[in-house]
């Protein structure tokens, strides 16, 4: 998974407007889930990779 | 008779002694036209100065009357400086002459009135075309006697100054009447052979009038005007004015003064440069630390911004991802829920379906399918 976190973050939007739509079929609905939650981990995989890099600098300054 | 007579001479004796210590008549200055004008063999000069009602006997010595610049003749009008003094021999009395002038200090300050108003007209005093001595000079010239007072006081206040300038002296006469060619002629020299010398100081100590007249010199005074290099003019004291002080770029009251305008004080511009060296430190120190400062300030905003924005992202993607494990089937099928589909979509009321309906029951590990008896 790549791209930024707002490309991810839009993507899991779209999913999550998908997923709560009643109209689509249930292995689509489970393979949004799946696939949203790939979204997810990579968002949170920027986020935590930020934090780190604040803590870094902050031990610098 | 009640008092002693005295003889001729002890009578001429006391008049002399009389006249003699008398501070008027020691150094007295008279104005008359001569008279009976004789040029004696032995090199003396005896004549007569005269007004309307009087006269009085002078005698001018060999070794001033040699230094006559013109024939004197009766009928002259002069201006005689000396001192009375007695003749005892023959009880007559008459001024022992020192100098002796054409009607006289008058004329010279005519001439002086003419010069100063003519140059004055022609521009050369003008304040535009006065230029300004340097601030650091490399070397400057000094154009005055070599054996003069006014030489000794100039190095003597060079040489506590400033050791860094270096001099360059032009000996000139500065007294009698080659002295004002001779300066002239240094002048443009200078001007137009000698390319470092950054600024010029031409003078003299004080003296009688008579010995200041060479600056009194019109081809002088356009010398002056004309050279490139700033010239100081530092004649005599600070009473004397000469018209050599009116066309330099700077008159000086003394030669001292003109040193001290020349050169600046070496010990004084290092205390300036101290206190300028005092003042970027104070002023870099101060800069440095507000800029530590500011630059604190900043950091923490952008740190607080940073994790602003980080905090804020991760509530987005934890709502997102609570969207999106609430919507997983899976998860409500595994806790007992099933869902019923009816050709392939599900079927979220009872109103979709009629009896004998044919439907799909999904569970979260497989599927039944079944029949609606009733609604």
């Amino acid at each position: 998974m790549s791209g930024t976190f707002e490309e991810n973050m839009e993507k899991l939007k779209e999913l999550s407007e998908k997923i709560k739509d009643r109209d689509i079929g249930i292995e689509e609905a489970v393979s949004c889930y799946e696939e949203g939650m790939k979204y997810y981990r990579s968002c949170e995989e920027i986020l935590k990779n930020a934090k780190q890099k604040m803590e870094k600098f902050e031990g610098e300054v | 008779m009640a008092i002693k007579p005295v003889t001729v001479s002890q009578l001429n004796e006391y008049i002399s002694r009389v006249l003699g210590t008398d501070p008027l008549l020691s150094f007295v200055t008279v104005r008359g036209e001569i008279e009976g004008i004789k040029y004696h063999a032995s090199g003396h000069v005896y004549f007569s100065i005269a007004d309307e009602a009087s006269r009085i006997n002078c005698f001018l010595p060999r070794e001033k009357a040699a230094g006559l610049k013109t024939l004197l003749e009766n009928g002259d009008s002069v201006v005689i400086t000396g001192g009375v003094s007695v003749y005892k021999k023959t009880g007559s009395y008459s001024i022992y002459v020192r100098e002796i002038e054409p009607e006289g200090a008058g004329a010279a300050a005519t001439a002086f009135d003419e010069l100063k108003a003519k140059l004055e007209k022609e521009g050369l005093f003008s304040r535009a075309h006065k230029k300004n001595l340097p601030e650091f000079p490399h070397k400057i010239g000094l154009v005055t006697s070599d054996t003069g007072a006014a030489l000794r006081d100039m190095l003597s206040i060079l040489d506590s100054r400033n050791r860094l300038v270096d001099i360059v002296l032009f000996p000139v006469l500065v007294q009698g009447d080659s002295a004002a060619a001779d300066i002239t002629r240094t002048i443009n020299y200078i001007d137009e052979n000698v390319d470092d010398i950054d600024v010029l100081i031409v003078g003299r100590g004080g003296g009688a009038p008579g010995d200041l007249a060479c600056f009194n010199d019109e081809a002088l005074a356009r010398a002056i005007y004309k050279c490139r290099i700033p010239v100081i003019s530092a004649v005599g004291h600070e009473i004397d004015f000469t018209i050599a002080d009116f066309v330099a770029d700077v008159r000086a009251e003394t030669p001292t003064a003109a040193a001290q305008l020349a050169a600046p004080d070496t010990a004084e511009i290092m205390n300036r440069l101290k206190a300028v060296i005092e003042g970027l430190k104070a002023h870099a120190s101060n800069r440095l630390m507000y800029e530590t400062l500011r630059c604190d300030n900043l950091i923490m905003e952008l740190k607080s911004s940073a994790l602003k924005r980080i905090d804020d992202a991760e509530k987005a993607l934890s709502s997102m991802g609570t969207v999106l494990s609430e919507n997983n089937p899976k998860k409500i099928l595994k806790s007992g829920y099933s869902i019923v589909t009816k050709d392939g979509k599900a079927v979220s009321s009872s109103s979709e379906l009629s009896e004998g309906d044919r439907v799909e029951i999904l569970f979260g590990d497989g599927r039944a399918k079944a029949e609606i008896t009733g609604v």
